[in-house]
């Protein structure tokens, strides 16, 4: 059974020893609306995530773990606190800075709509680094798609592909630019438990054989499972974190949280 | 259901602005045709009533010759004033004349500029009677003495007591200036009036052109025109002043219709362009709202309830747009009536509103919109209830095979008929040709969306341009959509094409046959303006021209309308006996040197049409005279210098009241600057004449087709603006559409600045394709257009450098139509765009 710490415990540290991690918060609050309706989606979050880690961020709906992630990419902005991805303050970055944030450092995958219908495999993967007008690694590229185990499927478009076939292409236009950091917003949410499990079994293994950093929103504890470590979050607030889980150990911790 | 349709709208005010907007221009031009001809018809008829208000009866000739727009009239001679007088019942009797003359002002020029309106009128004794009133000085009495109208009065700084040129006679000639006249926009442009000896010298005899009559108390005028068509000779007829109303109201009825329709037909054309961008506006919309659509069918919503819906939405938005442009259309043709007046003179325009044009404005507007909203509508009502499940639309498929081979098989029948059209002659074939091609084309465009794009977009992919390449792949991702926005701009580009290659042509065969036919070193024009009215220069200008050293011939030439045979034709008068030294016209037959009296010469097609050959007899009338005369050369070239018909000036002397010329071309030994001075020395007596050298009069003809073509581009500008804000439309639609997508490409780090760009590059696209398909079209047009008129292919002439300014003009049109769905695009926010579901 994997151990469970108490959240206050959790900070900028957490995880990765004195590592301040190439991603991290401050403090980070954001709020919506004001007076009365105000509602407060992040509430003061420290988190950090580690090189070569594979996080999990859970918590039931509402719970703040997509604003969070987005105030991290620099689609959202914090109402106080900070980003730091890399080295830099993503809440002092104008909108141009976070697309070449964006572009530059950062991979996404999210639940559905990943692709350019108009665009086929090959071209969806290496659309950011196209976006940047920089040629893209041949060489890591062919690893990439080996490993996702696309090779033949690479110039369908996306409405040739299965669900399945389309988040691989997705995490593979995620990992193909070496990003900093990938995000993954429930990247198995609309996929059967087999094609979930090859999906999330090839995000582990990027982390492990080729030192990818993920950061993964999810509310299923069977793809926590995959994670190193995960995050839960309830009401804007990181209540608590779970190293080395297991979905058993998941579904429980949820169910007292649900209390 | 009713309820859900207008929800629709006020929920989506943006999505429909656009369809509104192109209905609102459709309807304001027609509707602005409608209230500009009726005013001028409304303001000219009230002039012309006031005019002959007081006019019981006018005895005239019964001879007319009878032309298209208003028939001549032979002249009478004053005398018979006097036999009227005599009539018991007749209280008084006033011969009226009126022709071609204008003052020159102080500094030797004309007043108004080259291209003003000018005539005079012989002075009318009865206050009652007379149309003019005087405003200073006095009445015309000595036939030395003159009253002008008194904007020209002012705007040539006369004063009282001047002594002035009337034209045509010359600077030696001097009229006293007695007084300024108003006369109460009957006529427009400038008027003078002389006392009747002066007008009859003015006009080169005495005829008059009617005698108006008063009738004695107790006697109405339908009796007294009764009692003197008795008394009359049959070759003159007695009509009441109501008539001469009628007749001239009719003629104003004639020509403004004429414009009215003229100016409708390019109304339609923009309507039908504003058809296919509410079409392209609802099928994006519903098939945009599909699962709104299968929700209501879930929940037990017939198909019809849904198609209602969606016709209630059209006919709302088209009542509305329709209504604003009628009421815009008010006041665009209150703007054009001030232009019209500017260009023709003070008239005394006034604004009509015709109720009937602005009710037809409102209902067509609406049809048009509910029509073309009806297809859409119907596919609404196709909605299967299980849509509303799914998760997402399917994306459309390619073009189907069938619309490709069936396209192709249309074009090769349309062009097959233009073909076998031009090789049999027979031009009702190409009427079944040329719509065969544009349904080809309306068929084909989806087919050709994707080759297109890709090849437009290929120099921006090969520089690795990702931009270039998602427009590319956007403009052909749903190839029906992208062809119909671009095929409505393709009609106005393509009619635009036609215009200018048939303008082209034109221009080249007219300056070519000049080119070769005019043998004149120099040319003295007078304006069509001047012309027109029956104006020209002196025949003594040519003469002492011709009488200059150096000067091989000076050959003045002239037209007048005649009556030959049953028909009306204008007929040239030249001076044959030296028209070989200045012009070519490629005789084919007899002689045109030197013609009598007696002898016509004709041109090759007409003396083929009428089956006349050298010897044979033709009847010539003129307004002041017939005669039989005898064919005496048949010639095929000269069309530009003196048309079908030729006869000698002394003809046209003998047969009009006074003929003057409105050509000379002068031939010299030696065209130096001296003789240039020298001929300008002798042209100095009437400011309207203008010299030209040989190749500024070519220039000057050949580009007359132009001013024409500039009005024809200013009439389909208005196609072309309502074609490109469908393409704005699309482009609008399509961004709404496509949020999400645009959300992940900003997420995956495409800047704002690339996604405007990809945006505009589709319009570019879009545009560019309907530019294309106009270029082609057009150029097919000019060339069957060409083709009907039996002209030979050598001379078609392709304007390349006019077809790149429209295609660049095309491109730009684009680019620009694109960047108000750029910025809509580049300012959505990435996290709402993500989220939208």
């Amino acid at each position: 059974m994997p151990e469970t710490e108490p959240a206050p415990a959790a900070g900028p540290d957490t995880g990765s020893g004195s590592d301040p991690g190439v991603a991290y918060t401050e403090n980070a609050a954001r709020h919506y609306g004001s007076g009365a309706a105000e509602v407060r989606a992040l509430d003061g979050v420290d988190v950090s995530f580690g090189t070569g880690e594979f996080t999990a961020i859970m918590g039931p709906s509402g719970s703040g773990k997509s604003t969070l992630m987005h105030c991290m990419a620099g689609l959202d902005t914090l109402t106080s606190g900070r980003v730091v991805i890399d080295g830099e303050d993503v809440s002092e970055m104008s909108d141009r800075e976070r697309t070449m944030l964006r572009r530059d450092k950062l991979g996404f995958v999210f639940q559905a709509f990943n692709l350019v219908p108009t665009l086929n495999a090959r071209e969806n993967i290496v659309l950011p680094q196209r976006l940047a007008g920089r040629a893209p690694d041949e060489a890591w590229l062919d690893e990439v798609v080996a490993t996702v185990g696309l090779g033949h499927r690479l110039d369908h478009r996306p409405n040739e592909l299965s669900g399945g076939q389309q988040q691989r292409v997705a995490v593979s236009r995620a990992l193909v630019s070496k990003p900093k950091l990938v995000f993954a917003d429930e990247p198995t949410g609309n996929l059967d438990s087999t094609t979930s499990d090859e999906i999330l079994t090839f995000m582990r293994r990027a982390v492990d054989e080729l030192s990818q950093t993920i950061v993964m929103v999810t509310h299923d504890p069977s793809a926590a499972a995959y994670a190193h470590r995960v995050i839960f979050l309830v009401d804007g607030k990181i209540v608590n974190e779970m190293l080395d889980p297991t979905s058993e150990a998941v579904l429980d911790h949820m169910k007292t949280l649900g209390n | 259901m009713l309820t859900i349709a207008l929800r629709g709208i006020a929920g989506n005010p943006f999505r429909y602005a656009a369809t509104a907007l192109a209905i609102v221009l459709g309807i304001a031009f027609f509707t602005a045709t409608s209230v500009m001809t009726t005013s001028f018809e409304d303001s000219l008829n009230d002039s012309i009533a006031e005019a002959f208000v007081d006019v019981d009866v006018a005895v005239r000739s019964a001879e007319i010759i009878e032309t298209p727009i208003i028939d001549i009239r032979e002249r009478i001679p004053p005398s018979v004033a006097d036999e009227i007088a005599e009539v018991d019942g007749v209280a008084w009797v006033f011969p009226f004349l009126a022709g071609y003359a204008q003052v020159v002002a102080a500094d030797g020029k004309t007043v108004g500029g080259a291209d003003a309106n000018a005539q005079a009128i012989a002075w009318i004794d009865d206050d009652e009677v007379n149309p003019l009133t005087v405003v200073a000085g006095r009445a015309p009495v000595a036939p030395d003495e003159v009253v002008i109208d008194v904007n020209t009065f002012d705007d040539g700084g006369f004063s009282l007591g001047d002594s002035v040129q009337v034209l045509p006679l010359g600077p030696q000639q001097r009229f006293d200036v007695v007084g300024a006249i108003d006369d109460g926009g009957t006529f427009g442009g400038q008027v003078l009036s002389l006392s009747f000896a002066g007008a009859a010298t003015v006009f080169g005899g005495s005829e008059v052109d009617q005698i108006f009559a008063g009738a004695a108390a107790g006697i109405t005028p339908d009796q007294l025109a009764e009692r003197l068509n008795l008394r009359i000779g049959a070759d003159l007829e007695a009509v009441t002043g109501a008539t001469l109303t009628d007749e001239f109201q009719e003629v104003v009825g004639t020509f403004t219709n004429i414009i009215e329709i003229a100016l409708q037909v390019f109304a339609g054309v923009a309507l039908f362009v504003g058809a296919f961008v509410i079409y392209n506006t609802f099928t994006i919309t519903v098939a945009q709202r599909t699962r709104e659509m299968a929700l209501l069918r879930a929940i037990g919503a017939t198909g019809r309830q849904v198609a209602v819906s969606v016709v209630v939405e059209s006919a709302a938005i088209g009542v509305v747009a329709s209504a604003v442009g009628a009421a815009a259309g008010i006041g665009i043709g209150w703007g054009l009536l001030q232009l019209l007046g500017s260009f023709i003179g003070d008239l005394g325009l006034s604004l009509s509103v015709p109720a009937g044009g602005l009710i037809q404005g409102v209902v067509l507007g609406t049809v048009i919109t509910v029509a073309a909203a009806y297809i859409p509508a119907r596919r609404g009502a196709r909605v299967d209830p299980i849509e509303a499940m799914r998760d997402a639309a399917a994306e459309p498929g390619g073009p189907a095979r069938g619309r490709l081979y069936g396209g192709l098989s249309v074009l090769a029948a349309g062009a097959g008929a233009t073909a076998w059209s031009s090789v049999s002659g027979e031009e009702r074939i190409l009427y079944a040709g040329l719509p065969l091609v544009v349904i080809a084309v309306v068929l084909l465009g989806p087919t050709i969306v994707r080759p297109i794009s890709r090849l437009l977009a290929a120099p921006a992919v090969r520089r690795g341009s990702i931009t270039g390449e998602l427009a590319s792949e956007n403009a052909s991702r749903n190839p029906k959509r992208s062809s119909t926005t671009s095929l409505t701009l393709m009609i106005g580009v393509a009619l635009v094409v036609t215009a200018t290659v048939f303008a082209a042509t034109l221009s080249e065969l007219i300056a070519g046959d000049l080119e070769e036919e005019l043998l004149a070193d120099h040319v003295v024009t007078v304006s069509d303006a001047v012309a027109g009215a029956g104006g020209g220069l002196d025949p003594a200008i040519a003469a002492s021209i011709g009488g200059l050293g150096g000067v091989d011939a000076a050959v003045g030439t002239r037209t007048a309308f005649a009556q030959v045979g049953d028909g009306f034709a204008p007929v040239s008068g030249a001076d044959t006996a030296r028209l070989a030294a200045v012009a070519d016209l490629g005789v084919v037959a007899g002689t045109v040197s030197g013609l009598g009296p007696d002898e016509v010469a004709v041109r090759e097609p007409t003396a083929r049409d009428e089956g006349l050959n050298i010897g044979d007899t033709v009847d010539m009338r003129f307004q002041q005279g017939a005669s039989t005369v005898t064919v005496a050369g048949i010639f095929d070239g000269g069309y530009q210098l003196v048309g079908e018909w030729l006869v000698d000036n002394s003809s046209l002397d003998a047969s009009l009241s006074r003929s003057l010329d409105t050509r000379i071309l002068v031939s010299a030994d030696d065209a130096d600057q001296a003789l240039i001075a020298s001929i300008s020395a002798a042209l100095a007596g009437d400011p309207t004449a203008k010299i030209s050298t040989r190749q500024e009069f070519i220039d000057d003809q050949a580009g007359q087709i132009t001013d024409l073509l500039t009005l024809l581009y200013a009439l389909l500008g208005m196609s072309v603006v309502v074609a490109l804000i469908g393409i704005v439309n699309t482009m609008s639609l399509s961004i709404h559409e496509r949020t999400r997508e645009l959300g992940l490409l900003r997420a995956v780090g495409m800047t704002t600045r690339q996604l405007r760009r990809t945006v505009r590059y589709e319009a570019a696209i879009i545009a560019l394709i309907g530019t294309l398909a106009g270029l082609v079209l057009g150029l097919f047009f000019g060339w069957a257009a060409f083709d009907a008129l039996g002209l030979a292919y050598s001379d078609f002439a392709i304007p390349w450098a006019a077809l790149i300014a429209i295609g660049a003009a095309g491109l730009v049109a684009g680019l620009l139509s694109g960047v108000l769905p750029a910025r809509r695009a580049g300012r959505l926010e990435v996290l709402d765009a993500i989220a939208t579901q």
